[in-house]
């Protein structure tokens, strides 16, 4: 039996003419932080809406915890905590006061000191909403989320006004909810945060979904080759390089008397070997084997020409 | 389902947003208070300078000699006292501004007054003139009939019709901004995330408005004691009217805040609706010198049958429009009803724009 928490079927959403999301389909299971990467315009805020109740769909199923969260709002809304992307907040009402509202629509709400904590927001909790900056605000709003001590966190854009500390924060509070049990699920267009954060990533670009799976999956399976780097004091034979097993690219830049070689190649354990053979290339030496980043992955699905994009 | 944590955190939170932002306070009390105060101005220019005959009967009471005498001392109002055979020779010559014939004795019959077709003498004034002169001499009530068209204090008439207004202003506007605002602002669509359902939400609002429409009221209530004599059961009987009318114009207020998505809405569309009631439901003034048709629109008119009520209760004087249940049962009806449509159309986000593509699930 699946341990689906989130499970959403064909999913459409369509504003006049355009497709906002198109042809979605996914599961997100028990304990996973579940990532949603792509760039503005994607389609991650309206998915990540559909999902919590906030929009209907145009056509496909939405399920969480197995409930409509349209037909059954209640079913749904009592065990999720959610962070819009934008939301407002009562101007006249204190930090504090905010949370002990919303940790009242709850059955088991976390305690409000713990939260202020958790979102650093301790020392302002007396400060009325519409005196925060906007940094503290989104810090608030996820406090409204994790008040509700709910099972599945629905997070849009967390990180997006936050600087580079507030942000580290921001990533070990989600670290810890995870670690206490916790679903969740997060849209970004940070893929250094989607690395850091999550379980699994799905990449959205024009409201389809391209890939999906594990970092390391989709690294293994779009981007596999490694780029092996190393110096030689004399030209390199590029020819001899070229008929290596693996090789795919070989670039040689001049640098201060010597050559840097950058060689791309999709078998790095039979490549490197070969290069680091004395008897093939006795001047070789700073050999550094790079994978390929989650952006570069990124940057190749939304850059293939329209036609060979291939919805997941 | 009613979330009672919820509710309570809800309605604390709408009262101290509404007294930690005192435009609001401004927005809810002076006008209404303003309103009122035009009333006594418009009494205070009624200055009868016409002589205004007063017969008193030959076998007067010493009560009602009292009444005759307080009536010379008042200073708006200049009375000449004749007895009763000087004023049948006055009317019967018509040459009189204003007759006013007090019975022999308070419970021997009627105060009758008569002015000629023509007359601009304020038969309201002397009304009151009569009231107040009546009570300094020890008679609690001193019957009136003018025989003639129907003539309301406009000071009562006015005072009545002010609460009322001031209680549609608050209920309709003061409910339907903040919530359309709430909802613009995104605030609405955060509470949707959580598990806070329609009707605890509508119902938390109620609070904080109530206080300030009771406080509103209290006040009304206050001035109308000061003015005439309007007794605690008077008082209490009125409030709870004017708390039934208060909810009326609060689901009103749910119903366009719950529909409505642009701020200015309430206003553009509120302001004539109210303002139309006001007038053609005879609750700032009578209808009598007006056209039929105009005069044929009260029984269409919420606002009416509870202005009627309150006049009702607070002892106004003049005809009622409708019987107090009829009033009542109308007002409460008109309530439940427009209750039960603001819940079911309250509306948490902004409409979104619908899809005109091809079905996407067909391809």
């Amino acid at each position: 039996m699946s341990n689906a928490v989130v499970a959403v079927r064909n999913l459409f959403k369509g504003y006049g003419n355009y497709l906002a999301v198109n042809d979605v389909s996914l599961e997100v299971q028990r304990g996973e932080i579940f990532g949603i990467l792509g760039p503005n315009g994607a389609g991650k805020t309206t998915l990540i809406e559909m999902m919590c109740g906030l929009r209907l769909p145009t056509s496909g199923t939405v399920r969480v915890f197995g409930f409509d969260p349209h037909l059954q709002q209640l079913d749904v809304t009592s065990r999720i905590g959610v962070q819009p992307q934008k939301a407002g907040l009562f101007d006249h009402l204190t930090v504090q006061e905010t949370l002990q509202l919303f940790a009242s629509a709850y059955s088991d709400p976390e305690p409000v000191a713990s939260v202020l904590e958790s979102v650093d927001l301790v020392e302002l909790r007396k400060l009325l909403v519409k005196r925060l900056s906007g940094g503290q605000r989104q810090r608030l709003l996820l406090g409204v989320a994790l008040i509700s001590g709910s099972e599945l966190l629905f997070l849009d854009e967390p990180t997006g006004s936050l600087d580079p500390r507030a942000r580290r924060r921001l990533w070990e509070i989600i670290m810890e909810r995870k670690q206490r049990g916790r679903t969740i699920i997060l849209t970004t267009h940070s893929m250094e945060e989607a690395q850091a954060l999550c379980d699994r990533i799905a990449i959205m670009h024009r409201g389809r979904i391209l890939a999906m799976g594990t970092p390391r999956e989709l690294m293994e399976q779009y981007l596999p080759e490694r780029m092996i780097t190393f110096e030689m004091e004399m030209p390199p034979d590029e020819a001899r390089l070229r008929v290596i097993r693996g090789v795919l690219q070989v670039l040689v830049t001049p640098s201060a008397g010597r050559y840097l070689v950058r060689v791309r190649t999709a078998e790095a354990d039979e490549t490197l070997r070969r290069l680091m053979d004395p008897g093939l290339f006795p001047t070789a030496r700073g050999f550094r084997m790079e994978q390929a980043t989650l952006e570069d992955l990124f940057l190749l699905l939304v850059r293939r020409p329209p036609g060979k994009e291939e919805a997941v | 389902m009613i979330n009672t944590k919820a509710l309570y955190q809800l309605a604390l939170a709408n009262w101290r947003e509404l007294t930690r932002d005192y435009r609001m306070i401004l927005f809810v009390f002076i006008p209404p208070l303003l309103t009122l105060l035009v009333f006594p101005l418009i009494a205070s220019m009624t200055d009868e300078e016409s002589l205004i005959t007063l017969v008193l009967p030959g076998d007067a009471s010493p009560a009602i000699q009292d009444v005759a005498a307080e009536l010379q001392a008042n200073r708006d109002l200049a009375f000449e006292v004749v007895d009763s055979a000087e004023g049948r020779r006055r009317k019967e010559n018509g040459a009189f501004r204003a007759l006013v014939f007090l019975p022999p004795d308070a419970g021997a019959g009627a105060v009758v007054i008569e002015t000629p077709p023509d007359s601009s003498v304020k038969v309201y004034a002397i009304k009151s003139a009569l009231e107040r002169a009546a009570r300094a001499a020890g008679i609690p009530a001193l019957p009136v009939s003018d025989g003639g068209g129907f003539y309301a204090d406009p000071l009562r008439y006015g005072t009545v019709g002010t609460l009322v207004y001031a209680l549609a202003s608050l209920g309709v506007f003061g409910v339907a901004i903040p919530i359309i605002a709430m909802r613009q602002q995104g605030i609405l669509r955060l509470m949707r995330t959580t598990p806070v359902s329609r009707l605890t939400f509508v119902l938390a609002q109620v609070p904080a408005r109530l206080l300030l429409a009771m406080g509103l009221t209290v006040c009304a209530l206050l001035l109308s004691r000061a003015m005439w004599n309007v007794t605690f059961p008077q008082m209490a009987a009125a409030f709870g009217t004017a708390m039934l009318g208060f909810w009326m114009f609060a689901a009103f207020g749910y119903l366009v805040g719950g529909t409505f998505t642009v701020q200015e809405a309430p206003f553009g569309v509120g302001s004539p609706v109210l303002t139309f009631s006001a007038i053609g439901g005879a609750v700032l003034f009578p209808l009598v010198g007006m056209p039929e048709w105009v005069q044929a629109l009260p029984p269409f008119i919420p606002l009416s049958y509870l202005a009627d009520a309150l006049r009702q209760n607070l002892g106004v004087g003049g005809p009622a429009l409708f019987p107090l249940w009829l009033d009542l049962a109308v007002v409460l009806a008109v309530t439940l009803a427009v209750t039960f449509l603001a819940v079911r159309l309250f509306r948490w986000d902004l409409p979104e724009q619908g899809y005109k593509g091809e079905d996407p699930s067909a391809g």
